[in-house]
């Protein structure tokens, strides 16, 4: 399975957080560094292997916890409707 | 036999943040076109075809309410239809249940400019509406927003504080000791201009009931969200912190992706540029405790006098103040075609209400304005024996000038000149854009 962002959601990145606004909801997001990381992986269609294997060059962490991490957020991103097609991806 | 009421179409130009509209009025009745202007009269320019709009709207007037359109049924029409605004990039539509309008975008001589037509109820919930939606879609396309915030004047500086509902806008703007230095206790304008950003009041008001009294703009040095609490405290935030709060009190209707990416964008260099803190405010803490508390965040020469950002701001501050004090002594800087007006004299002018009904002879000071807000002036002329009605070219008619001093002298110019000012020739007129420093 694979996750994509929704392309239609305006995002703004900051130094290291990214906004992300949802018209629709009116909701406004703030994403931290590491969720920011994963949203810009996200501009494309994604594995959890994939985006835990991009994040474990990158971050000094455990592999299962990058993992962990990644299966949070994507779920995260996926109840809050940022992800494209989320209701497929789950 | 009833008097028959004129409903003739009219005028109303409208300068929000630096953004210029007008608004073609069918079918209002005189009392209705009263109404709008004690509401929007501080931000209204004289008329001119060649005042640069930003937008122009002919907006024709349905008939009055019935009596029994009370606030509940007008509740009941707004969630049954509710307001739908969609913009595109050349577009902006926007339908209520009392009114509808649409405007089309064209390029002209570098700049986008938006006209159109629509219908609306001859009430001023609708009107302030349909200005509210006009003014919040078009602000950010010119590099400012609409903020649903309390903005208060302090010293020579400007200070937004956003808040929702029930944050305490209204209280901290009734707590201000001069109710004039409140910019709006409901919305206000920000925008950044070429020396960065300026906070402008608006006519859009909540329970304070009255809005800034000018279109002059003061410089935005801190962005202060409010949050009630037991003690007065200040507490900086990141920049990214006061975005995400910033966009939760941002004025913004349309939803397509191209409005809110630029609102976004506004927003992230607003508080990217200019200070933000978390605002901790109680009920009674008064204006001066506030503003103590805040100064270590507000900037180094708080009280340094920075000018009206160009002479259309210079002149409605005049007006505002004319207005409120009803006369005025000041010296021009500019030129004069008359003898009776040398450089370095000074005018002491009344507002028309005062010292009785005009007539000829008598020196009128008058705003007339220009293409852009830069070549707005202030200019005298002399009221020709045909009286009021060749006026219209003037502009806006401020007040009567009454003495002019030189050289500690004072010379009267009487209302009814007489010989005197008829022997200053046909006209006399006097730019004046070089007042107060500029």
């Amino acid at each position: 399975m694979t996750y994509k962002r929704d392309p239609g959601l305006p995002f703004q990145t900051l130094e290291e957080e990214t906004i992300v606004v949802d018209p629709k909801t009116r909701e406004v997001h703030l994403l931290n560094d590491t969720a920011a990381r994963v949203w810009a992986l996200l501009a494309s269609a994604q594995s959890v292997d994939a985006l835990a294997a991009a994040l474990g060059e990158e971050y000094d962490a455990p592999a299962d916890e990058l993992r962990a991490g990644v299966e949070e957020l994507l779920r995260g991103l996926g109840d809050k409707g940022l992800l494209a097609g989320s209701a497929e991806a789950r | 036999m009833k008097a028959a009421r004129s409903t003739a179409s009219a005028n109303l130009t409208l300068s929000i943040g630096g953004l210029v509209g007008h608004l073609e009025i069918e079918g209002a009745e005189p009392i209705f076109l009263e109404q709008l202007r004690a509401r929007y009269g501080a931000f209204e320019l004289p008329d001119g075809d060649w005042v640069a709009r930003d937008f122009s709207l002919r907006l024709k007037l349905d008939r009055l309410p019935p009596p029994g359109a009370s606030a509940t049924k007008r509740l009941a029409l707004t969630e049954a239809r509710p307001l739908e605004v969609t913009a595109a990039a050349r577009a902006i539509a926007a339908r209520r249940w009392d009114f509808q309008v649409r405007l089309a975008g064209r390029s002209s001589h570098g700049r986008i400019t938006y006209s159109g037509e629509g219908r609306c109820e001859a009430s001023p919930f609708a009107v302030d509406c349909v200005l509210r939606v006009l003014f919040a879609t078009l602000l950010p396309r010119a590099g400012g927003m609409l903020i649903h915030g309390c903005g208060l004047r302090h010293a020579a500086i400007g200070v937004v504080f956003p808040g929702v509902s029930g944050a305490g806008k209204t209280t901290l703007a009734r707590k201000a000791p001069d109710a004039d230095d409140v910019l709006s206790d409901e919305i206000v304008a920000v925008r950044r201009l070429d020396d960065g950003w300026r906070v402008f009041g608006t006519p859009f008001w909540g329970d304070f009931a009255r809005g800034g009294i000018s279109m002059r703009s003061w410089p935005l040095r801190t962005v202060g969200f409010l949050n009630q609490a037991r003690e007065v405290a200040m507490t900086p935030i990141t920049s990214s912190d006061a975005t995400l709060r910033l966009l939760g009190c941002f004025l913004s209707f349309a939803t397509d992706r191209a409005s809110v990416e630029r609102s976004l964008a506004v927003a992230v260099q607003l508080c990217a540029e200019v200070r933000s803190v978390e605002a901790n405010l109680t009920r009674t803490a008064p204006t001066a405790t506030v503003f103590r508390k805040l100064a270590p965040h507000l900037g180094p020469e708080v009280t340094r006098k920075v000018p009206p950002a160009n002479a259309r701001e210079l002149i409605s501050e005049f007006r505002a103040v004319l207005r409120k004090q009803r006369s005025y002594a000041f010296r021009p800087k500019g030129s004069t075609a008359g003898a009776w007006l040398k450089s370095g004299d000074a005018l002491a002018v009344q507002t028309l209400g005062l010292g009785g009904a005009l007539a000829p002879g008598d020196v009128l000071l008058s705003w007339i304005p220009g293409p852009t807000p830069d070549e707005d002036a202030l200019a005298c002329h002399r009221l020709p024996a045909s009286g009021a009605r060749d006026t219209a070219a003037w502009g806006e008619l401020l007040g009567r000038v009454t003495l002019v001093a030189r050289d500690g002298k004072t010379r009267p110019l009487p209302g009814r000149v007489g010989d005197l000012a008829r022997s200053f020739g046909p006209l006399v007129a006097l730019p004046m854009l070089r007042m107060a420093g500029r």
